[in-house]
């Protein structure tokens, strides 16, 4: 009689699998299977539904992001506080004393400021439009006559513009010229100059006409 | 007949580590999607016997879930011991077993605690949960086995529930199968003379 069959005529063995039925019942069953359910929902990874799946690929990279973005926010006040504003933009203010000289000098009937200014800026609409798209103000004062000082910089021949502008017209007296880190001019622009300009102001009438 | 805990170890490391109570050594580290996965191979497949096997132990649907619960942590812990074992059904099996019969032992030190009466009374109180007509026969029974040894009760109910070889016993309690014979006759022996008050098992005990 091998091992099986002498324990299956064992009498605990016997009473054992008697006692102990598998009798599971259905409700109990159903019960323990919620129970394995619940288990395996509290072990499951947590925040790796839909949302978190579409947000993988940028979560990815979230601490380079931000590290980044932390990076790029330092050297903005940085540069703000070590340069100040003037080195790259003028103020608001500023920039409405550059559209007020645009404005100004588009409007002038005429422009007399010698030969070497006239070869340089041109027409008064030509002059107006470097004025406002091309020229970059870098700085205004006022100087002891209560004349308007403003300083740009011409980036496309490289040379920096100092006018002198009259308060009540906002037209400039005198333009001064000078060519920036020894530029040598090409074409029809010229090296640096000082003139002093009169304009030949519209009168009211024009001014009207040319609003409507 | 003395018995060394460390008698019938077998070389596997992450088998011993279980056994021994430490936790296994895992080689790399597994992703949570891939240990659900693995879970489901290992343990999952096997859900109806575990329930089956808790039930025939506790007979109750409190103390069944309570073990279930402790079941299945044992096994996510365990998962790498699990997936290297030679016989995933029957360290499935004894981890239900053990589970169950560590509720039976904890439901019956309560209420022995609980209700600190003696004679009949407190024997009455201190049964166990089981639940359906003849629950007198399976309260002793269950009695019983909750005054086993924790081996001793592995291996006789693996031996007498599931049928299961020795070789098989040995493997899964990390012992020889001359240990694990021992446990299953110490166990017998304790039963049979616990439970020989009960007129059938003494009257199959003559016949044996």
């Amino acid at each position: 009689m091998n091992d099986r069959s002498a324990d299956r005529h064992s009498d605990v063995d016997a009473l054992l699998r008697a006692t102990l039925a598998d009798d599971l019942p259905t409700a109990v069953e159903g019960r323990l299977n919620r129970q394995v359910d619940r288990f395996l929902a509290s072990r499951r990874p947590r925040g790796r539904g839909p949302v978190a799946a579409w947000l993988g690929p940028w979560r990815a990279g979230l601490s380079l992001r931000v590290a980044a973005s932390a990076a790029l926010l330092v050297s903005g006040v940085a540069l703000h506080l070590a340069l100040g504003p003037r080195a790259f933009a003028a103020p608001v203010g500023r920039v409405q004393e550059s559209v007020a000289l645009w404005q100004a000098i588009k409007s002038a009937r005429s422009m007399e400021c010698g030969d070497s200014a006239r070869d340089d800026l041109g027409s008064p609409a030509e002059f107006a439009d470097r004025v406002h798209r091309r020229w970059v103000l870098l700085a205004s004062r006022r100087d002891a006559a209560g004349a308007l000082e403003l300083t740009f910089r011409s980036p496309s021949d490289q040379a920096g513009y100092e006018l002198v502008v009259d308060r009540e017209s906002m037209l400039p007296r005198r333009i001064v010229k000078t060519p920036l880190h020894g530029f040598v001019p090409a074409g029809r622009a010229t090296a640096g100059y000082s003139v002093v300009c009169t304009w030949g102001a519209q009168t009211p009438e024009e001014r009207f006409d040319g609003q409507r | 007949m003395g018995l060394a805990e460390g008698d019938g170890v077998p070389d596997n490391p992450a088998i011993v580590g279980v056994w021994c109570g430490q936790e296994p050594v895992s080689d790399t580290r597994v992703e949570p999607e891939e240990q659900q996965a693995e879970f489901a191979r290992l343990v999952l497949c096997r859900q109806d016997r575990m329930l089956r096997t808790i039930w025939r132990v506790v007979r109750d649907p409190d103390l069944a879930e309570d073990a279930l619960q402790d079941a299945l942590a044992t096994l996510w812990r365990k998962l790498p011991a699990l997936a290297r074992h030679p016989n995933p059904e029957a360290f499935v099996l004894r981890v239900s077993l053990d589970a169950a019969c560590d509720q039976l032992r904890a439901h019956l030190r309560r209420r022995r605690r609980d209700a600190p009466l003696d004679g009949a009374e407190a024997a009455a109180l201190s049964a166990p949960p089981a639940a359906g007509a003849g629950s007198a026969l399976c309260r002793e029974v269950l009695r019983a086995i909750g005054r086993l040894r924790r081996r001793q009760a592995t291996a006789i109910l693996l031996r007498a529930l599931h049928d299961e070889s020795y070789d098989t016993i040995a493997r899964t309690l990390g012992c020889s199968e001359a240990t694990a014979r021992v446990h299953v006759l110490h166990a017998r022996e304790n039963l049979r003379q616990w439970l020989s008050h009960l007129r059938g098992a003494s009257s199959e005990e003559t016949s044996s």
